[in-house]
């Protein structure tokens, strides 16, 4: 459900949550199948518990922006990510804009396999311009709160080509990094939200 | 049989709505309920045409069979099959727990149980290993049935459990049991731990019997279900390698392999089982909370749970049934037993409709019937609800 108010004259802002979603998953190396792959016993169960991410383990999320109105121009966009736990203290995550179409049966080894199967361009969605954006935006998680992250850029690249919008993989590439967010399907599903703000062009 | 119907319309959404009941009296089309006291079980077969309802009696269980004509109504009074149940076991609550048809060949999978009259205190296990085989196979002609085999006796099936399911592949070369344990050798302290399992199936439907007799294939569950819960509440088969299961607060995945991986997809906070059925079309699965409002959308690939699942939480509902598809009509919809506040009579079936991507409308009907509703059952090639209820109105 997304809240409707007046930030500033003829400006307005909504708030998409994951029930603007069309799609979401946690991939990983260790559960090259499973879409998802998140907390839980490696190797054996894996629950959607948490959605964290670890050197063999990322996050997919992408938003429907169908709710913001055609002929507005989008001033600031912002993820607020619903971090809850880190390791080691000092760390950082990134995001990447997912390049590659993914959907059903998303998982490590493939990008969907519903209506057919395709598979990423290397495992795991990570080659460089191909799977997912080249540079990604680097977060400090500093400290364990609901983090909002600038994705304004990303956010108005989707709005003028809907047909790029493919979403985010959030990652870490530090070795011995684990950050761990509310899972967006559970208990998480009301702390994920992407805050638009426009305003008529 | 004429039956009393309460025709509602409420509109239910997330918890930040109320429903608003729209009383209409009217009748639902494709409705046939069925007097079946003591009903736990049910299954059709527009193939065979074929209905068959389970039981549960102090006095022994059984299954009712009716033969359906050509609109896919019950012809005739049901023939009723007394299940088979030694002396010793004589007094304690028994019936089915579950049934699954052969996809193929006319055979009749059973599963039954026996139960104390309190529902803590299992029977004794050592007398029920003795005297009882779980799983039943008959021969189906008609509305009538040969039982041609009865098997499944042992530690290695749980006992004192009157839910869980049966169900075959679409191959009809695995036959999904319920209750499942694993015993550990030389340690009969140990409490045996669930397991999910199949037994193979020859060409001829029948279990494939090793040294030791049911020759199984199980996997740990990890933990992840209580040895004094009956699982799992659904089985979707959706590939000999991953396979769709209700379980605690979840729909799971289980892969199966040299070694078991789950993906727990959980649905609710609160505690108790999530009933599954698939969609006969889609890729998806419908669930419900046993004893809960809440009810989901899941999308599978080939047996894995994926994507966003759909949730919400039909107020002043609780379910006692595990959910079926009404695929055969339009809008389709999911229909499931309850019980509420707000309904006359208070036990009722639950109609969710469904838009043309199989997702929930947030609309609901409510049909009143005679007693709890633990089982449902659906044809989709007439559009008929089954529903047995404990009492008819004539």
């Amino acid at each position: 459900m997304g809240c409707f108010c007046c930030a500033a004259a003829e400006a307005r802002t909504i708030e998409l949550d994951i029930d603007d979603c069309t799609g979401a998953a946690t991939i990983s190396a260790d559960a090259p199948r499973l879409s998802w792959a998140g907390d839980g016993s490696p190797l054996t169960f894996y629950t959607t518990l948490w959605a964290s991410a670890t050197p063999a383990q990322s996050i997919l999320v992408r938003y429907d922006l169908s709710r913001i109105p055609r002929g507005v121009r989008i001033t600031s966009a912002h993820w607020i990510m619903p971090l809850y736990g880190r390791q080691p203290d000092e760390c950082r995550f990134f995001i990447w804009r997912v390049l590659a179409d993914w959907g059903p049966g998303v998982c490590h080894l493939y990008r969907r396999t519903l209506p057919d199967s395709a598979e990423w361009s290397r495992p795991g969605g990570t080659a460089s311009g191909v799977d997912r954006a080249i540079r990604p935006i680097i977060v400090d998680a500093k400290a364990i709160r609901d983090e909002p992250v600038n994705v304004t850029r990303d956010v108005q690249t989707w709005y003028h080509e809907p047909a790029t919008n493919q979403g985010w993989m959030i990652s870490v590439e530090d070795q011995g990094t684990l950050v761990r967010f509310r899972s967006p399907i559970g208990a998480g599903r009301d702390h994920w939200k992407l805050r638009i703000t426009y305003e008529p062009e | 049989m004429i039956s009393r119907f309460v025709f509602c319309f409420s509109v239910f959404l997330s918890a930040c709505f109320y429903p608003t009941l729209i009383a209409a009296p009217d009748d639902i089309a494709g409705v046939v309920t069925l007097p079946a006291p003591g009903a736990r079980c049910m299954i059709q077969s527009d193939r065979l045409s074929l209905l068959v309802i389970g039981t549960w009696s102090v006095q022994g269980g059984q299954l009712q069979t009716y033969a359906l004509d050509g609109r896919g109504q019950p012809s005739g009074e049901p023939n009723i099959i007394t299940l088979p149940r030694a002396e010793p076991l004589s007094g304690l609550n028994h019936g089915p727990v579950s049934l699954a048809f052969h996809p193929t060949l006319p055979l009749l999978y059973a599963w039954q149980d026996v139960a104390g009259t309190d529902p803590r205190k299992p029977p004794p296990a050592d007398l029920v290993h003795k005297h009882l085989d779980h799983l039943l196979i008959y021969e189906v002609n008609k509305d009538q049935l040969k039982l041609v085999d009865q098997l499944a006796r042992g530690p290695a099936f749980g006992h004192g459990f009157d839910d869980g399911t049966l169900a075959t592949n679409a191959t009809g070369d695995r036959l999904y049991l319920p209750n499942l344990r694993r015993v550990s050798e030389g340690d009969a302290s140990r409490r045996p731990a669930p397991v999910l399992g199949f037994a193979s199936l020859d060409a001829k439907g029948r279990v494939v019997i090793g040294d030791d007799g049911v020759r199984l294939f199980t996997q740990s569950t990890r933990g992840l279900i209580d040895p004094a819960q009956s699982h799992p509440w659904g089985i979707i088969p959706a590939s000999d390698s991953a396979v769709i299961v209700g379980a605690p607060r979840a729909v799971m995945t289980w892969e199966i392999g040299q070694s078991p991986v789950y993906s727990y997809m959980f649905m609710s906070n609160a505690p108790g089982q999530v009933d599954i059925c698939a969609h006969p079309d889609q890729p998806l699965v419908f669930a419900t909370t046993r004893g809960g409002s809440l009810a989901y959308r899941v999308r599978h690939a080939h047996g894995y749970v994926t994507m966003v699942p759909q949730s919400f939480t039909v107020s002043s509902v609780r379910f006692t049934s595990a959910p079926v598809v009404l695929s055969g009509r339009q809008p389709q919809a999911v229909a499931a037993g309850a019980f509420g506040a707000t309904t006359a009579g208070g036990r009722f079936v639950a109609l969710m409709p469904l838009d043309d991507q199989g997702r929930y409308t947030g609309k609901l009907q409510t049909l009143t019937v005679g007693g709890a509703v633990r089982a449902l059952a659906y044809s989709p090639k007439f559009d008929r609800l089954y529903v047995p209820v404990e009492e008819v109105d004539r």
